[in-house]
């Protein structure tokens, strides 16, 4: 019968998907990366959790941070549980031993340690403060490996999963012979892009299991580190959602023109001029939404969420009961180095919370200008990660974007990502008899049918108010400056 | 963990050790045993060094209050001992010796929680002094 590698939590949040479920049980692995990285956190993250009484974890300190001042700063973190140290996790310091002895004399007595407490997790930090004394003695390649060896075969005889939490950069990985006997290598990153800082995480190799190739997102925050695959929400797709009804776009008018409504898990971008009512639009879909008893959620990044619903409020739209009910998170996210990942995980983790079907993105200009420079430079790319977990997620989504008006030329958004959208709503300043009005019109419906018309539209105390009719007797109205032929 | 939780957990161990060890020990050698009986835990946690180094510290701080406290003195290898020559070992007697080891055992422990937090420090405590885990 084949083996059967059980995999075990890695603690930190969405590292688990990455490994394709987890960490190899009795895995032989090495965290590396620069200074401040983050390596120690994971490591502290995977011991957290999974210590316990009957199968601990022991923490080796070999000359890097010293314990006590490692001690201090990782207990500011949510997953540290005081009360497991000396009780499931036990730290110890070798510092004095790699000093003063020999590689066999680590060897013993990490052995002994081992031996003595039959751990379930073994770290040992700083691995390279080790191969770098060893360095600095008469100990070859070739020694360096068997040692490396010998510890992996007796820490994965005693079934123990290991850390070897190394500084090493980039250019060392090549050739080295160390990562050959390692069943895994994960590698953090700092990347510089202008004046931000992306950390990205790399899994380089994890034997026995299948993993999410690519570069993806971390952060550190108070709970530690938190990653962000880069498939998130693109794997499957909930398909009875689409099988619902159309949503009201909250403007019965719009609905006529939309054939009924927005399809079920659509995906709709509503383009135009600043100041023509893009945002009011959608603040209808979220209202409309309430009403009916849907969550909703709002991603903002130009206004606070408050001044959002309060504007909305002026015009009769209550979105602030829609708060209030735990209806409609209105989510600010941070208008500073964010990643495409991290904003999907945000959305995503609260249309889990929330229930939402509906799902606003106010704007798309906003949004870019959120995103640190380097997932600037492939928006589209960003964009459409971001709409596919969404749309994957069963939530339908409308999203503005702000268009240069040019008379004599339509344009349905400066993007170029009008391909990524389902269905278009495009909004339009029209000159009439010297007077400045506005139209809309449906470019594109991919699930089915709408309405050609051009319709006048205004804004009003009440929100937007549609013509029931179409505009007739009208030649270039798309060009802004309509002439109505004589008779 | 307030001050005076911190004195009287000292307290505490310092009367269970003074009632082991006393009678077969100089007035002195309490503290030093004491001491040393900390010794252990924490350098496997964080090295000789870091024992040294929370130790010369927390004695730092309890001299000011333990008047036969200036005659403890670290060795060049680092083992802390007393030196009977020195004017502050004119204060030594069973009472004084008791007192003063509670000063800095209190100052340890305190120098401790500031830098590792309560629970870890009480962890550290525990696997030393068993006894102390009901309280």
């Amino acid at each position: 019968m084949t083996v059967e590698i059980r995999k075990i939590p890695t603690g930190v949040p969405g590292l688990d998907e990455i490994l394709g479920g987890g960490l190899p049980e009795y895995s032989f692995n090495i965290l590396g990366g620069g200074p401040g990285s983050g390596k120690t956190t994971i490591a502290h993250q995977v011991m957290f959790a999974n210590a316990t009484p009957e199968k601990p974890a022991v923490y080796f300190t070999i000359l890097g941070e010293p314990a006590i001042k490692m001690l201090r700063y990782q207990q500011q973190f949510s997953f540290f549980d005081g009360r497991k140290v000396n009780e499931s996790i036990f730290f110890i310091n070798l510092s004095e031993k790699v000093l003063s002895a020999s590689l066999d004399t680590v060897m013993d007595e990490i052995i002994r340690e081992v031996e003595a407490i039959n751990p379930g997790i073994v770290i040992v930090d700083s691995f390279r403060t080790l191969t770098r004394k060893l360095a600095t003695s008469e100990v070859d390649d070739l020694t360096l490996q068997e040692f490396v060896q010998k510890l992996a075969l007796q820490l994965t005889t005693w079934e123990a999963t290991t850390f070897l939490v190394a500084e090493y950069d980039d250019t060392e990985r090549r050739d080295n012979p160390i990562f050959t006997v390692a069943d895994g290598l994960l590698w953090l990153f700092q990347q510089q892009e202008s004046n931000s800082i992306v950390r990205k995480l790399q899994v380089v190799k994890m034997r026995g299991v299948e993993t999410v190739p690519g570069m993806h997102t971390f952060r550190i925050n108070d709970g530690g580190v938190q990653t962000f695959p880069r498939n998130l929400g693109l794997l499957g797709r909930d398909e009875a959602a689409r099988d619902a009804p159309p949503l009201s776009s909250g403007i019965p008018e719009l609905d006529v023109m939309l054939g009924g409504g927005i399809p079920a898990g659509d995906s709709l971008l509503i383009a135009g001029p600043t100041g023509c009512g893009k945002s009011l639009i959608a603040t209808h879909f979220i209202e409309a939404g309430l009403r009916n008893g849907e969550a909703g959620i709002i991603a903002v990044f130009e206004e606070r969420p408050d001044d959002y619903a309060k504007r909305a409020d002026g015009f009769g739209l209550d979105l602030t009961g829609g708060v209030d009910a735990g209806k409609l998170e209105i989510i600010y996210l941070r208008p500073l180095d964010l990643s495409v990942d991290e904003t999907v995980y945000e959305l995503l983790d609260a249309v889990q919370r929330t229930g939402a079907t509906r799902v606003v993105i106010d704007s798309l200009a906003g949004f870019e200008m959120a995103l640190a420079p380097g997932f600037r430079t492939d928006f589209r790319e960003a964009l459409y990660r971001m709409i596919g977990a969404l749309t994957s997620a069963g939530v339908t989504i409308v999203t503005t974007v702000e268009v240069t008006e040019r008379f004599t030329q339509i344009e349905f958004s400066g993007y170029t990502v009008s391909f990524l959208s389902d269905d278009i709503i495009r909004l339009r300043y029209v000159e009439f008899d010297g007077e400045i009005g506005k139209v809309m019109f449906i470019v594109k419906m991919r699930g089915g049918h709408h309405s050609k018309e051009i319709r006048r539209y205004e804004i009003q105390s009440d929100g937007i108010a549609v013509s029931d009719e179409p505009l007739r007797g009208y030649t270039g109205l798309l060009t802004g400056i309509p002439t109505r032929p004589k008779p | 963990m307030d001050p005076g939780h911190v004195d009287r957990l000292a307290l505490r161990i310092v009367e269970d050790e003074g009632t082991r060890v006393a009678a077969s020990l100089h007035d002195a050698d309490l503290i030093l045993h004491i001491c040393d009986k900390m010794h252990p835990s924490i350098s496997r946690l964080a090295g000789s060094l870091s024992y040294r180094a929370l130790l010369s510290r927390a004695l730092a701080i309890a001299r000011v209050r333990g008047k036969t406290l200036g005659a403890l003195r670290f060795e060049s290898d680092g083992k802390l001992i007393f030196d009977p020559e020195h004017p502050a070992a004119e204060f030594l007697n069973p009472d004084t010796v008791r007192k003063d080891a509670v000063i800095l055992v209190a100052a340890f422990l305190g120098l401790l929680m500031k830098l590792i937090g309560d629970v870890v420090t009480v962890r550290i405590v525990c696997q030393v002094w068993p006894e102390v885990k009901a309280e």
